[in-house]
């Protein structure tokens, strides 16, 4: 399995490695939010889908299309939401995901488009 | 020869440099030492002088006869990169201000951009559009030139895709209309026959490090009849025939030398080997589903470089997994943007193609049971990336 020395740190090392809720919720499975972002063109694009039981996130999914640190990124906002608060001031940033799994500077972008897919579902619950 | 360390990547990347041959080690190393032929080859007044000159002017001969060109047109370089320049802006520069100069859209980086730098200086520049198989036909180029143009340079084998240009007739539109003919060959020497006694090129350029010789050495075949003028780059006693000054690399030219005289005894062997391997692995890939080749057909395409696109995956992510197999992607990643490759963009691929290409390049040492190997790799990494792709993406891999 590659590591560090590929420029990634070694949280998204461990998260590259066993992505955390990849793919996404099948179709009888209900309160569940998508929210994307990038595009397949760019060779960046991400969605993410929450699913949400009594204001919290309680279980979550990500498809991706892109580089390494979109993938970490994408698995790394997976794990972090779960048990969050389902509102837009309980997300983590892009920045600060970015800085926990050590992504190199190119590609810290991936981590900003992650949080984007983020809000993205968040838009569709109710305010 | 076993190249690579049981713990080490299958190597596949034959197309961006060679594992220099131990009999090429050989001959270099009996150049460096104190008991060798360490004299400046330019200091013939004494015998050790004349000892390095002799061991120079040997591979010379032995670089020219691989290609078909006499000795005394082997001009040595740092590689094909400078010769790349010395033609271009060597032949432009002598030609006078303001002439014309025709080029390729998917040539090499080293031809890409000193044409954009001689275009920055007030040379026009005509970008010939190659067709979707990759290769320029004749009337493309018989339609790009004008009553000033000076010179057209053609790469002969892309170090992307692999496809084989026709630069025998390509280089006969050339010199029907009195316009020199450069090519770069650093992709096919020792692997594409070449004879320059026959072939209506003026200016080759060659690598010593994609032929199993060392790194930063090289040479430009300059033709010596119809005589080719040019201005040289670089100054300072005059050396080989006045177009590349300074002190000659005694032991990088002896292994550029001996690699090709290899080239020359193997090639045969090495062409059955590359068609044989790429048959096994163009085999392979395609079992795995979702998989695309890139560029022209077998016909028109080296047998040591094969691009493949595989459907839902990004290439830089499949490196990133593709630890236990070195490979490269088509495209320059050099930037944040991560932009695929221009010369898959100018086949007209879509951006997704492009993007999920990787380049496999072969050689002398690759195994059957590496590439057997470096298929299941590149299997399981695929498997992996595509269990994490969008749903339309999978949709339209079906």
């Amino acid at each position: 399995m590659p590591d560090s020395a590929a420029g990634y740190g070694e949280l998204a090392c461990d998260h590259l490695a066993h992505p955390v809720g990849a793919g996404r919720f099948t179709s009888d499975v209900i309160g569940v939010v998508s929210g994307e972002a990038g595009s397949l063109a760019g060779g960046a694009f991400i969605r993410l889908h929450l699913r949400i039981h009594n204001h919290r996130i309680v279980d979550t999914r990500f498809e991706v299309y892109g580089g390494p640190a979109l993938i970490a990124a994408g698995s790394w906002y997976c794990a972090a939401l779960r048990s969050k608060k389902a509102s837009r001031n309980s997300i983590p940033s892009g920045l600060e995901a970015a800085r926990l799994l050590g992504l190199p500077r190119d590609g810290q972008g991936n981590a900003l488009l992650a949080e984007d897919a983020v809000l993205a579902a968040l838009e569709w619950l109710p305010r | 020869m076993q190249t690579n360390k049981p713990d080490m990547p299958i190597y596949l990347d034959y197309a961006a440099t060679t594992p220099v041959d131990p009999q090429v080690i050989e001959v270099m190393l009996s150049c460096l030492g104190a008991d060798g032929c360490y004299g400046n080859p330019a200091s013939t007044s004494h015998v050790i002088g004349r000892m390095a000159r002799e061991r120079v002017e040997a591979a010379r001969t032995e670089i020219a006869t691989l290609v078909g060109a006499g000795p005394e047109e082997i001009v040595f370089t740092s590689g094909a990169t400078e010769s790349d320049n010395l033609a271009l802006s060597g032949v432009l520069s002598r030609a006078g201000p303001g002439v014309h100069l025709v080029t390729n859209r998917i040539e090499h980086k080293a031809v890409i951009d000193t044409a954009r730098v001689l275009e920055a200086r007030g040379y026009p520049l005509t970008w010939l559009a190659p067709g979707p198989d990759g290769r320029i036909s004749p009337e493309v180029l018989i339609e790009a030139i004008r009553p000033d143009t000076v010179l057209v340079s053609i790469m002969h084998v892309n170090n992307e895709i692999g496809v084989i240009q026709d630069i025998a007739t390509l280089g006969g539109i050339c010199r029907e209309r009195g316009v020199l003919f450069h090519v770069d060959a650093a992709q096919s020497v020792g692997k594409v026959p070449i004879d320059l006694s026959t072939l209506p090129v003026d200016l080759m350029s060659f690598s010593g490090h994609k032929v199993y010789g060392p790194k930063g050495i090289g040479a430009l075949f300059v033709r010596d009849a119809p005589e080719v003028n040019l201005d040289a780059l670089i100054h300072g006693g005059g050396h080989e025939r006045g177009l590349r000054s300074g002190t000659l690399a005694t032991h990088q030219i002896v292994g550029m030398g001996r690699a090709f005289a290899l080239a020359a005894k193997y090639f045969e062997r090495d062409v059955i080997h590359a068609h044989r391997l790429s048959r096994r692995l163009t085999q392979g890939l395609k079992r795995l589903g979702g998989v695309r080749i890139n560029g022209p057909d077998e016909a028109h395409r080296s047998r040591f470089i094969l691009n493949v696109s595989f459907d839902a995956v990004v290439a830089d992510s499949l490196l990133y997994f593709l630890t236990d197999v070195a490979v490269s992607t088509g495209s320059a990643c050099s930037s944040a943007s991560h932009e695929p490759s221009y010369v898959l963009k100018a086949l007209g691929y879509d951006d997704i193609r492009a993007r999920g290409s990787l380049r496999l390049s072969l050689g002398r040492f690759t195994t059957e049971d590496e590439i057997d190997r470096a298929v299941e790799h590149i299997g399981a990494a695929v498997s992996r990336l595509r269990a994490l792709a969008p749903d339309e993406l999978k949709v339209a891999r079906r």
